[in-house]
């Protein structure tokens, strides 16, 4: 049960300690991409100039032109996956259910690895023709297809699970109604099924679009040139980094109207959900003579989409230790990785906790506007703050340019909105009267605070700072772009490799990275369930 | 006189300032000793009331007076945990993560062994001092509730719909046993209900609310017996009621099915249009009784047969809601004569 804010008013009647905490957290956390904008506002440069270049129109459109088509072929994806395993007898639902999900624990750059590794120069079935049937000439897989294709098999769940969650509560009886009517099959879905999944489609369909504008690793490994590849080539290459900071800001701008739609689509969605819960979910469809083809598109995604990643990893590995690879695994990388990660989700539960109480426990002007403030970042694409971060550090901080605690820094920026979520949530679901009546019987704030409160969230925080752990081992443009020269992880080692096709060395970090996904699936799935049942 | 244990004064509650206020001026006071229950429809603001008496709610104006300190005025607002009083909630508040025990002596300084073993003998809980809430009955938890708020020793304890959790059968027995608990500590208890059995059956005094505001405060007694208008006569039981006029003396109402004997005249004087409530108890099974009606329809209850009579009179008919002792048998279309215990009838106010 969530308890709403209005209860809590009186937890901490009057504290200004916690105002000034959050609101000091939130504006430092802020500032370097405040910071970004005064860095495009150079005086001697002309914005529009910059803007209305060809090459921006380029980047722009091709942005828009992937997120379309991933949009597109995901829901394409997901659609059916939806259907089929939710209102059909189709064999093995639950292995399919499970399976189909997976996809969300393969990181972009794993998807943009194992797809290169597979196809492209010197991969696996490159080598193979050549070495079989000696061919030379190869269609080449960089650019828009190798982009959409990897991001539509990564980012199709979204799209999944919202369908699906909406498909399960969804009763035939409308369907059922229009039948009775005279209507054909295909006019009940097109008239009466599809407006009812619309709104779940379109709420999946924006999270992949914001997916896809985000997205750093697969593009550039595919060089694909959207915007995160362009900024990441400005700041790299050229001497003027106003341009980088141009081009951050436009994909700020579009990301925004995404969330304003996505935040817009979500409050529309309620007035579609008219909460029929009396209405009887129908029994499963029989397929028949659709079982087998039904059966086939379900193995494909999943062998394109889970299987071919593992066993790609897999080959490598496998080809790696028979050939007496000396750097299948760096363990330097490892331990750098798990050290940072580790540093950042102790720190950021210190760094979260007040904001989370301010935010859960009070309901002022100050605490909304801290509370929008930190869930902004977390649309940010992660290379924009990373930039932002670049310019601040190195004009501000020279000391601490690219040194390990500007790299926790960024890594607590871009995963402070995500701890936040998991503590408020927590704490939204702690029933008020239990501290209430901890107060009426004499209790102390402090007492409340550390015997009661904490106590309580305690899985919360532990589930949080795990997530952040789990997520900071995944990162890559900030650690790219910020970590100490030298300084390697997984996710740079698995970049290194790949841009100069050295598939042996990557898979073996590829495949860690996955199975640490993975076990933050089920993290988050663990914590759903707790916070529903504890309580 | 001795001064009250509580008193307030104006008490003025307002969530939003597009509504109606939550509480509008409320004033009463509370002698040590007494229960005292706020009784009223839900939303009728006597959960509001209870909430800023503990201070988990800040007024926007009165006077809240405990046990000679001011609790709340325009200048003083005394924190809950620093008021004294206790409170035990709805859904128990226990704590989740700590035993029985745990709980019992959250808020006791160290040593106190001796005072869970007690509480826990006090509200009939033994053996369970070292379970978790989650593995205790609806009942249990609220007697662990009890004990923890009984523990601190608080002088008045706030109790917020404590049985509406509970099963029927339950609460009758906890409503029973919570009673005999708080006499025999001596403390002082306010109650909130919206069940007026329970609120007639546990208390000393009750204070009927609606929208907000006081409508009337005084035993159970009086307050069933003497309603002060249409809305406490429907809400707390049934009540008949009917248009007449006091006749001279002041003793009885004529109305157009006859003439009731009446105690309760509220102040107004012969010759007045009123309105008078009869509740089913006034009307007594008498074949000579001058209330004389057809049998229109009846529950059987066991206790007690409901039934709704039919008087025909020049002026329109009426129908009239009696109590029929369930050992007579009755048949619909029967005709039955009752006659009028005074006591239960009243003059009432004609606004709601």
């Amino acid at each position: 049960m969530l308890y709403p804010y209005k209860r809590f008013r009186l937890f901490f009647r009057k504290s200004p300690t916690l105002f000034i905490l959050s609101s000091t957290v939130t504006f430092v956390l802020f500032l370097p991409v405040l910071y970004l904008f005064l860095r495009a506002y150079e005086p001697d440069i002309h914005i529009p100039s910059f803007i209305f270049q060809e090459n921006t129109l380029k980047i722009l459109l091709n942005t828009l032109l992937l997120a379309l088509a991933v949009t597109f072929s995901a829901t394409m994806i997901a659609l059916p996956l939806a259907w089929l395993t939710v209102k059909t007898d189709l064999p093995w639902r639950r292995f399919w259910t499970v399976l189909t999900m997976l996809p969300l624990s393969i990181p972009s750059l794993i998807g943009g690895f194992t797809f290169i590794s597979a196809l492209g120069q010197g991969g696996i079935v490159h080598s193979f023709l050549q070495n079989i049937f000696h061919l030379q000439k190869f269609p080449n897989i960089y650019g828009f297809t190798g982009a959409w294709l990897v991001l539509s098999l990564l980012c199709y769940p979204y799209i999944l699970l919202s369908v699906r969650g909406t498909l399960q509560k969804m009763g035939h009886s409308q369907e059922e109604a229009a039948l009775i009517l005279g209507k054909s099959r295909w006019q009940v879905f097109k008239k009466i099924t599809l407006p009812r999944l619309r709104p779940s489609i379109s709420a999946g369909a924006l999270l992949v679009t914001l997916y896809t504008f985000s997205d750093f690793a697969a593009v550039s490994l595919l060089q694909f040139n959207t915007f995160t590849r362009a900024i990441y080539l400005e700041y790299q290459g050229s001497f003027n980094r106003s341009y980088a900071a141009i081009l951050s800001l436009l994909l700020v701008f579009i990301t925004t109207i995404i969330i304003s739609l996505e935040i817009w689509t979500r409050k529309k969605a309620r007035y579609f959900n008219t909460g029929s819960c009396s209405e009887r979910v129908a029994d499963t469809i029989p397929l028949g003579k659709w079982k087998v083809p039904a059966f086939l598109f379900c193995s494909i995604i999943v062998l394109f989409s889970v299987v071919l990643p593992f066993s790609v990893c897999s080959y490598w590995i496998i080809r790696g230790l028979l050939q007496g690879e000396p750097l299948i695994i760096r363990w330097k990388a490892v331990l750098n990785s798990f050290f940072v990660s580790l540093y950042t989700a102790l720190l950021i539960i210190p760094i979260t906790i007040p904001t989370a109480f301010f935010t859960s426990r009070y309901q002022t002007m100050s605490s909304k506007l801290i509370e929008k403030t930190s869930y902004i970042t977390f649309a940010l694409p992660g290379i924009v703050i990373a930039l932002s971060l670049v310019f601040f550090g190195a004009n501000y901080l020279p000391h601490f340019y690219q040194t390990l605690p500007l790299l926790i820094f960024a890594y607590i920026i871009l995963f402070f909105p995500q701890m936040l979520g998991c503590l408020r949530s927590s704490l939204l679901h702690v029933n008020p009267h239990i501290e209430q009546s901890a107060f009426t019987l004499g209790c102390s704030r402090q007492k409340v605070l550390f015997r009661l409160t904490l106590p309580l969230i305690k899985p919360g925080i532990v589930a949080g700072s795990a997530l952040v752990f789990l997520t900071a081992m995944k990162e890559l443009p900030a650690t790219l772009l910020l970590a100490p020269i030298g300084f390697r992880t997984l996710t740079t080692e698995i970049w290194n490799a790949t841009t100069e096709a050295f598939y042996v060395r990557a898979a073996f970090p590829s495949l860690l990275l996955m199975i640490l996904s993975s076990l933050s699936l089920g993290v988050m799935y663990y914590q759903d369930k707790r916070d529903e049942n504890f309580f | 006189m001795t001064i009250p244990l509580l008193t307030i004064t104006n008490l003025t509650k307002i969530y939003s300032p597009q509504q109606t206020p939550a509480v509008k001026n409320a004033c009463f006071t509370l002698n040590k000793g007494q229960i005292l229950t706020l009784l009223g429809p839900s939303g009728c603001g006597k959960t509001t009331i209870l909430r800023a008496i503990a201070g988990l709610e800040i007024p926007e104006k009165g006077f809240i007076a405990f046990d000679r300190k001011v609790l709340f005025n325009n200048k003083v607002f005394i924190p809950p945990e620093k008021r004294g009083i206790g409170m035990v909630f709805q859904d128990y508040a226990l704590f989740p993560h700590l035993t029985v025990a745990q709980n019992i002596e959250f808020a006791l300084s160290k040593d106190s062994k001796n005072v869970v073993k007690q509480q826990l003998e006090l509200v009939g809980l033994t053996g369970v001092a070292h379970k978790y809430p989650a593995q205790l009955s609806g009942g249990q938890q609220q007697r662990v509730a009890l004990a923890r708020t009984l523990a601190v020793d608080p002088k008045l304890i706030l109790f917020d719909e404590p049985f509406s959790n509970l099963d029927m059968s339950l609460r009758e027995k906890m409503r029973w046993e919570i009673r005999q608990i708080i006499k025999h500590t001596s403390t002082t208890a306010i109650f909130v209900t919206h069940d007026q059995k329970e609120a007639l059956s546990l208390s000393d005094r009750i204070i009927v609310m609606n929208s907000g505001e006081i409508i009337q405060s005084g035993t159970p007694r009086d307050i069933y017996q003497n309603p002060a208008n249409l809305f406490v006569a429907s809400f707390v039981g049934h009540s008949n009621i009917l248009q007449g006029t006091i006749k001279a003396g002041g003793k009885s109402v004529n109305t157009s099915i006859g003439n009731f004997p009446c105690d309760h005249t509220h102040g107004k004087k012969p010759g007045e249009n009123v309105l008078i409530s009869v509740r089913p108890e006034s009307l007594e099974l008498d074949p000579n009784g001058i209330i004389r009606g057809i049998l229109l329809s009846y529950f059987y209850k066991g206790d007690t047969i409901d039934a709704i009579i039919k008087v025909f009179s020049s002026e329109g008919n009426k129908k009239l809601r009696v109590h029929i002792h369930p050992e007579i048998e009755v048949s619909i279309g029967q005709w039955l004569g009752f006659s009028v215990l005074s006591r239960f009838v009243a003059v009432i106010d004609q606004e709601e």
